[in-house]
């Protein structure tokens, strides 16, 4: 489940992303949470959606656009919860 | 703007090859009348004038290339990353023949009074062939490679318009170089020599058909790096991307209107001094605009890759 559940997060990601969405969510997990990407799951998520959020409001100053990131990421935590 | 001892170096050899530049423009030979009436002094100061503005556009153009080639060491491996990097490579080769060419054109009069400027010019035509036809083939290469990496082809719509475009600039260049009394031998008084010193023959197949190359790989990356922008998922990737597709853009058209120049330089002999520096320094602002773009765009990727 954990390496599809790490497929969705980049799936999302890519929307704001693109392709360095999979460099930029695993950089996240490993330097955050201290984990292989494909080791992630939901109940990282809380932890792991709030590092995205700062660093993704660190190349954008469009606050929506982040927060329309963090409710996709909540709504795809709930999903495989 | 130094990020690296990497960095220092490359905008100390930027200043040094500048230096190269303006000692040899400074001292160079007279060869012609005097067609201002300038002192030795006002020559001098508007040397200067036209000289310290290159070493703004080449430090520029090598940050430009800098930012795009720091931003390729951070995504090596991937298979964007292969793509940029023979962008970023194609770039640096044009910012290397743009101080080159413009170094080695300055030794055209001294050539003149040592009876080598047929030799001197035919080396510096071919030099401002070579470096944008190489540095272009690397860029139609790795814009080619975003485009099929996101699956995307070029519309009909845009193939037709290039098509079009190049239907009427090749006749419309052609007819410019050739229309040139002077490509082969000086005829025009005040005209110290030819522009190519070539029979029309080698003009057409070695100039102009080159040249023409040169631009349809230009268009066609220009072409791609937009089909890729459009197609690519991202929307924070896209706001970045675009400022690097536009420096692009800009770097294409001005090596166009750079050889359109060219072409009719015996026109601007007819100007008035302030009217020939306007165009230079457009030119110049132009160019500097592209590259500032580029760089911008290459900092913007860069920072999504290092973002923690």
């Amino acid at each position: 489940m954990t390496a599809d559940f790490f497929d969705a997060i980049v799936g999302v990601s890519e929307d704001y992303l693109g392709p360095p969405a999979r460099r930029f969510i695993s950089r996240q997990i490993s330097f955050h949470l201290q984990k292989r990407p494909e080791q992630i799951n939901p109940a990282d998520m809380p932890q792991l959606i709030e590092w995205t959020k700062t660093a993704m409001a660190l190349l954008t100053q469009d606050q929506d656009l982040v927060n329309e990131f963090q409710s996709k990421m909540e709504d795809l935590t709930k999903q495989f919860v | 703007m130094f990020k690296t001892d990497t960095d220092k170096r490359y905008y100390a050899l930027v200043l040094a090859l500048w230096l190269v530049y303006v000692a040899l423009y400074l001292r160079a030979p007279l060869i012609g009348p005097n067609s201002y009436n300038l002192s030795h002094t006002q020559l001098a100061f508007v040397k200067l004038t036209v000289a310290l503005p290159f070493l703004i556009i080449w430090s520029l153009a090598a940050s430009g290339a800098i930012a795009l080639k720091r931003y390729v060491n951070l995504i090596t491996g991937s298979t964007d990353g292969q793509a940029f990097s023979k962008l970023a490579n194609g770039l640096t080769v044009l910012v290397i023949g743009l101080i080159t060419t413009a170094t080695v054109g300055q030794f055209q009069p001294y050539a003149f009074i040592a009876g080598h400027i047929r030799a001197m010019v035919i080396l510096n035509n071919y030099l401002q062939i070579v470096f944008p036809l190489v540095a272009f083939y690397l860029m139609y290469q790795g814009s080619r490679g975003l485009t099929e990496l996101v699956g995307a082809r070029l519309s009909a719509a845009k193939r037709w318009g290039l098509f079009l475009v190049f239907a009427a600039l090749a006749p419309l260049y052609t007819w410019l170089v050739f229309h040139n009394p002077n490509r082969t031998i000086v005829t025009t008084p005040g005209v110290n020599y030819a522009s190519q010193y070539l029979p029309d023959i080698w003009i057409l197949l070695t100039i102009v058909m080159p040249n023409l190359i040169v631009w349809a790989l230009g268009a066609l990356t220009v072409l791609h790096l937009r089909t890729y922008s459009k197609a690519v998922q991202g929307l924070i990737y896209r706001a970045a991307l675009k400022a690097l597709s536009n420096g692009f853009v800009a770097v294409v058209l001005f090596s166009i209107i750079l050889q359109f120049l060219s072409a009719t330089s015996g026109s601007l002999v007819h100007l008035k001094l302030n009217g020939i520096l306007a165009i230079i320094y457009f030119l110049i602002a132009f160019y500097a605009a592209a590259y500032v773009s580029v760089a911008l765009g290459a900092r913007q990727l860069s920072k999504i890759e290092e973002a923690r």
